[in-house]
């Protein structure tokens, strides 16, 4: 078997999202693969719960998938911010409808016990995270889950690109006052420094 | 300093015009305070990211999507793809990695992948079996696809991939049998690109066409490392004949250095796709290679070759290799549980036995050669507690009291023959006596201790003498009795077990002999223990200890008379030449000296057999017709 010479004509995500349009499922499969992680790294940190995590990111794509086949997607327009924009709409309204407070779900280590350290991580990132107010922490998720720019941000929750600014730097610090360099919760009380 | 951090995440976002950029650059370098505030925002960016996430959620989606437009032009199919619930912060880490090149911030040192697999979700593997037998006998479909990439057509064999923040996979030409390793983006055929590497599948863009290539046959998701302690075992037509050596694996830098147990160099390996290499070492020299394909978890491989099939057989006496395939098999040894072999536990076991005799020879050595009549009178003079001799868990210890040191010193000397007049029957007469004192053809001195030992059951045994012996062997033939080639296998070595008792005799016939007048031994009593001091030999594998299992047919006879009885058979049929340099030769190797008292039962549909002691020291197994035929005219 030879390593062939030319170039590859490996497909970006927009070459995927071209296919998508015309209708490839196939190619929306592989965009899937691509986004459902940040998907749910996202959905989960907004609602805290993993099945309705897992249903947030289903819907999510599921809409993605209808809009490009519609051709709903503005021209130019980041196809991540779409769908972001989707799962935090879906997050949103189901904070209001269900508990107002959605409590950690501690059975995740149990569902999760193929990777006890990083879900032991997962649970104090998540008590520092229901610390941040709720603009600080959408702002945060998105630019590190959606890899959203600061416009599509502002966009998304409709602010204006200062306060997107503000917000994601004033979450970050406050999660690192929050959590030590292992990643331990440190607690409520901690004051920024 | 005028510091202003508002900006620094901006800045970590790369949120910045060019004028800020620089100006917050130029502060960094001289603040540090701020450069440290900076790692820490990153920190927060690294713990975010590398959590473990789970994958294949797309799957319900692709179905209703494919049921809501499915069109006459595509196909209904159904395929085994194993959507197997990862948890990977695979792509989670190579995002982090994205935002760490920006300028001024090295790589992430927390972008480790965690790659976690999530057994608890039964979507993906779930459906995958379904799949696999995706059709009920009129060819409906049971159930609806996972996921629809076609399958690929094309001659390769996914034969590993490997997640992390540099994914590969390991592919076979199926065509070629060559085997590479491909990143996304590499071209791996023409037209021919690989897309992407998941954790049981690679996306292949087959001229522009997505397909999908699952797992082939026995492969891997990922390599773990080879680091640890490897069981070698030998497997004869895939069943565990016997055990070997421990190996230790050390990886450094891709290449693995073998060492058995001794740490004496075995051999190095490399790992070619899940196919081990074991180049063997002896004495500096490379002596061949062995090579095999681990199981799917990395935990087993079954080596073979030619010449090892050849050694195995000649070493072992073990079944012809061209009727039966031959191999070794090599187990990673998990710290957690015991050992596997029962031969290295049956030896720690057999020195733990052999300790407990010391304490008790002295004490009788003080108490006119009687034992104890009851174990606690050892303490605390001849031991500090007996923890030694204690039942436990996995043994239970049975003292035999009101024993004595065998006092052979205080038997009769064997008689001079130089002086003698007739050394033949002093001989005879001395074996006599010393059987009437052990009470029985053989010296077999009484248990002292036996301990009956559990998982595997074994039963050691310790004597008034302080020798150790076990009742394994029969054990473990029983506990094959269900398995043919196995049977067969153990036979085949307990008999060479009772050929190596034969041969030691016939050493110890030597011996005697050489110092008695070149004499034969008149029994097993006289040579007891100034040549025979291991009286295990006495008694074949399966027999129980105790039991003598040799006769010997001809007792304080002088080699001469012997050489002179076979000339004189070979004349009687006519075949000698007496001025044959080789004729006295040609006599020992055809008087039978010593042999089995029983049949060697018939096993695996194979006739009865016994083994033969020739004059000359050489054992052979021959069947009852022979034995009658070569044996038989010397009875007479
Ligand atoms: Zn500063």
């Amino acid at each position: 078997m030879n390593m062939h010479g030319g170039s590859p004509t490996s497909l970006d995500e927009a070459g995927l999202i071209k296919r998508v349009c015309s209708g490839d499922v196939n190619a929306f499969e592989l965009l899937c693969t691509r986004l459902e992680g940040p998907l749910y790294g996202y959905a989960y940190g907004m609602v805290r719960n993993s099945h309705e995590a897992e249903d947030i990111v289903q819907e999510s794509l599921f809409r993605l998938y209808q809009a490009m086949r519609a051709r709903k997607l503005r021209p130019g327009g980041s196809t991540r911010s779409f769908l972001f924009a989707i799962a935090h709409n879906l997050a949103a309204d189901n904070r209001r409808r269900a508990r107002p407070s959605v409590p950690l779900e501690d059975s995740f280590l149990a569902q999760h016990n193929g990777a006890t350290e990083s879900s032991l991580l997962r649970e104090q990132l998540n008590r520092a995270l229901a610390d941040l107010p709720a603009n600080h922490r959408s702002a945060l998720m998105l630019r590190e889950f959606g890899d959203l720019q600061y416009a599509e941000i502002a966009e998304t929750l409709g602010a204006s690109l200062d306060e997107v600014k503000v917000w994601i730097h004033r979450g970050r610090k406050r999660l690192a006052t929050l959590l030590d360099r292992d990643g331990q919760y440190l607690g409520k009380n901690v004051h920024e420094l | 300093m005028n510091c202003n951090d508002a900006n620094l995440s901006a800045y970590l976002d790369q949120e910045l015009p060019a004028p800020d950029r620089r100006a917050v650059e130029a502060h960094l370098r001289a603040c540090p305070d701020c450069a440290a505030t900076l790692k820490d925002l990153e920190r927060v960016r690294t713990m975010l990211l590398t959590q473990a996430i789970p994958m294949g959620l797309h799957g319900p989606v692709i179905d209703r999507i494919r049921k809501e437009e499915s069109t006459p032009s595509q196909k209904f199919r159904t395929y085994a793809i194993a959507v197997a619930m990862i948890a990977v912060a695979a792509i989670a880490g190579y995002a982090a990695f994205r935002h760490f090149n920006a300028p001024m911030s090295g790589p992430p040192e927390s972008h480790a992948p965690i790659v976690a697999i999530d057994r608890d979700n039964s979507r993906g593997l779930d459906q995958t079996v379904i799949a696999q037998n995706d059709t009920t006998l009129d060819g409906t479909p049971v159930a609806a696809p996972p996921t629809a990439l076609p399958e690929t057509s094309l001659p390769l064999t996914l034969t590993g991939t490997l997640l992390g923040g540099d994914p590969q996979a390991v592919l076979k030409n199926n065509d070629t049998g060559e085997q590479h390793i491909y990143r996304p983006g590499d071209s791996v055929l023409d037209e021919v690109i690989l897309q992407d590497v998941q954790q049981t599948r690679i996306i292949l863009s087959n001229r522009g066409d997505l397909e999908v290539l699952t797992k082939g046959p026995g492969v891997i998701a990922s390599r773990p490392r080879l680091d640890g302690r490897w069981q070698l075992a030998v497997l004869v037509d895939d069943k565990v004949v016997d055990y070997g050596d421990t190996l230790t694996f050390e990886e450094t830098g891709g290449i693995v250095r073998v060492t058995d147990s001794n740490r004496d160099d075995f051999g190095e390996a490399r790992l070619d796709g899940n196919i081990l290499v074991v180049t063997r070492i002896e004495g500096g020299d490379e002596i061949g290679a062995l090579r095999g394909t681990f199981n799917n978890a990395f935990t087993e491989v079954v080596m073979s070759s030619p010449e090892l099939s050849a050694s195995l057989a000649s070493d072992m006496s073990l079944p012809d290799p061209e009727n039966h395939s031959y191999a070794v098999k090599l187990s990673r040894i998990d710290e957690n549980s015991p050992n596997q072999d029962p031969r290295a536990i049956l030896q720690a076991r057999l020195d733990e036995v052999r300790a407990m005799y010391e304490p008790l020879r002295d004490y009788a050595k003080a108490h006119n050669g009687q034992f104890p009549s009851a174990l606690s009178l050892l303490i605390p003079d001849y031991t500090a507690s007996t923890d030694l001799y204690a039942s436990r868990d996995d043994r239970v210890v049975t003292y035999v009291s009101g024993q004595a040191l065998p006092q052979t010193r205080s038997f009769p000397g064997i008689p001079g023959c130089s002086n003698s007049p007739d050394p033949g029957q002093a001989l005879l007469a001395h074996e006599a006596e010393l059987q009437q004192l052990w009470g029985g053809p053989a010296p077999f001195v009484p248990n002292l201790i036996e301990v009956a030992y559990r998982d595997p059951d074994q039963i050691v045994t310790l004597s008034a003498q302080g020798s150790t012996s076990s009742r394994s062997m029969m054990a473990e033939f029983e506990a094959l009795a269900t398995d043919a080639t196995a049977v067969a296998a153990q036979w085949s070595a307990m008999i060479a077990s009772d050929q190596n008792n034969l041969k030691q005799l016939g050493l110890v016939n030597k011996m005697f002999a050489n110092e008695n007048c070149e004499y034969t031994m008149p029994g097993f009593c006289t040579v007891y223990p100034e040549y025979l001091s291991d009286t295990n030999v006495l008694t074949s594998p399966w027999h129980e200890a105790g039991i003598l299992s040799y006769e010997i047919l001809f007792r304080a006879m002088t080699e001469e008379d012997l050489e002179a009885m076979a000339v004189d058979y070979l004349a009687a049929q006519g075949e000698v030449d007496f001025n044959d340099p080789a004729l006295r030769a040609r006599a020992q190797s055809m008087v039978p000296l010593m042999y089995n008292i029983e049949d060697i039962p018939a096993v695996g549909g194979k006739p009865a057999t016994r083994n033969v002691l020739f004059l000359d020291g050489h054992v052979e197994r021959m069947s009852i017709s022979d034995f009658d035929e070569r044996v038989g005219p010397f009875l007479r």
